[in-house]
């Protein structure tokens, strides 16, 4: 939320590329836990509501919706509404929304953390492959060690106090990274170091 | 075809016995209000009950027929004051709901004067408007519009509380500004208590202008049935109270029309929850 420019730090302050945030940055995509598509919109208005808020010519940013609900096969279910979707098509929406405008700068806050295990498989591979497309820096929360590191270059790990960084973990694994990726050793090694700290919270 | 015969005759296809809920959907109501007026009629023709105490429908669909011309205008007249006061008292509680939607300190200071003037009996303040306001059109309109402000106000209040925060923070991210953020999110989210609103102000607007025709008036349903009522003609009595619903009936359905056209969404999914 803070560095969404959506509010204010309490103490401190945010950067993006040296220029301290007091709005939301221009290229910036935001996800939240919940979807938050509109339900009187279909999914091709869901998607384009990003253009038409920035005021981005119609023409351009509805082929471009195309390809990217094409990238999401959701193609046949363009003119549907929200309500006759289920979890994880919404949610691919929601990817497709985020990523229209092409921003620089992607924020997710646990984007997939109600979306059942196969279905955030698969929303973790389609991320992926949509990111190896375009290359934004995306800053991703989660509480899932798994996905942490599947997706992340970098994890940096927050203990429970709030605010406080306990470690910055390098994942240096190649991409694209896929389920068979989970049994390198340096997944393994990765996904230990960061559990080690959570072992502590038992006493 | 109509867009719901249309979508009713997929469903039957589909569903098979849909066809029949259907027919009982529609006809079912019908049957019954025509049972109760055979009984009625029957009770009037075989009790030899005289008119001036119970008219049988006969007798009213008579009065309604010969009384055509008067009760006609007398309708416009009812149905005007009424409309005008509806229209207005919405045109005056959107932008105060709206207003409190954005200050708390505004609600705070306004909403407890709102409430009072709802506490205030309408049939109290009525002989009042009529000694200010002439026993013309003018008069009928104001009382309509004080009735039915009040469920308008309050339930866009209650619809604009609904929007999640989160809606918000995405559009906002997006650069909204608040205008923006205004017509793609919070207006939507709250179009659908807004017509409840409405709708409970339609039938309310009617009562207005009806107390106000009972208090003081040269024309209009009100005026005619009071006048109707001292002559002990009943059955003109009862063709302004056959009017009267019918009126409220068709303004309401007018609103669910409206409310269907400007919110498809939120009957869509009443529909899909029976």
């Amino acid at each position: 939320m803070i560095v969404a420019g959506l509010r204010r730090p309490t103490s401190g302050h945010v950067e993006i590329d040296s220029v301290p945030v007091t709005e939301p940055y221009s290229s910036l995509g935001v996800m939240f836990q919940t979807d938050q598509l509109l339900e009187w919109l279909t999914v091709t208005d869901n998607i384009l509501l990003q253009a038409r808020i920035r005021r981005l010519p119609e023409g351009q940013a509805r082929a471009r919706a195309e390809v990217l609900l094409e990238e999401a096969g959701l193609s046949s279910f363009r003119q549907f509404f929200p309500r006759q979707l289920s979890g994880g098509m919404r949610q691919r929406v929601a990817i497709c929304r985020t990523l229209l405008h092409d921003p620089r700068l992607l924020l997710m806050d646990e984007p997939f953390g109600a979306l059942d295990a196969l279905t955030r498989d698969r929303m973790l591979r389609f991320l992926q492959r949509t990111w190896l497309r375009r290359r934004a820096t995306v800053l991703f929360v989660t509480h899932s060690v798994d996905e942490a590191v599947f997706l992340s270059d970098r994890v940096i790990v927050m203990s429970s106090e709030a605010g406080a960084i306990v470690d910055d973990v390098p994942v240096v694994l190649p991409r694209p990274r896929a389920t068979l990726t989970r049994s390198q050793p340096a997944f393994g090694t990765a996904v230990a170091r960061i559990m080690s700290y959570f072992e502590n919270d038992d006493d | 075809m109509t867009e719901g015969s249309r979508r009713y005759g997929i469903a039957s296809r589909k569903e098979g016995a849909a066809r029949a809920t259907v027919l009982g959907r529609w006809a079912l109501p019908w049957l019954v209000i025509l049972v109760v007026l055979v009984v009625w009629q029957a009770v009037v023709a075989i009790g030899h009950v005289p008119d001036f105490v119970l008219p049988s429908p006969t007798a009213v669909l008579h009065s309604i027929w010969y009384n055509q011309s008067e009760l006609w205008s007398d309708t416009l007249t009812t149905g005007g004051e009424t409309l005008a006061g509806l229209a207005i008292s919405v045109a005056i509680a959107v932008p105060i709901a709206v207003g409190f939607s954005y200050s708390r300190l505004l609600e705070t200071a306004v909403y407890p004067l709102v409430v009072a003037s709802q506490a205030v009996p309408k049939l109290a303040i009525a002989p009042l408007f009529i000694l200010w306001f002439g026993v013309g059109f003018q008069s009928k309109l104001l009382i309509a519009m004080l009735i039915a402000f009040f469920p308008t106000l309050v339930n866009t209040v209650a619809g604009l509380a609904t929007v999640p925060p989160e809606s918000v923070y995405l559009v906002r991210s997006m650069g909204a500004s608040e205008w923006q953020i205004f017509v793609h999110v919070r207006m939507p989210y709250a179009l659908p208590s807004f017509f409840a609103g409405v709708k409970v102000a339609s039938t309310l607007a009617v009562i207005g202008a009806l107390i106000g025709e009972f208090v003081g008036a040269t024309s209009g349903l009100g005026y005619t049935l009071l006048e109707a009522n001292a002559n002990l003609q009943l059955d003109l009595v009862f063709a302004c109270i056959v009017l009267l619903s019918v009126l409220g009936i068709a303004l309401f359905y007018a609103i669910v029309l409206l409310e269907r056209l400007v919110v498809p969404w939120a009957s869509q999914r009443a529909e899909a929850s029976r």
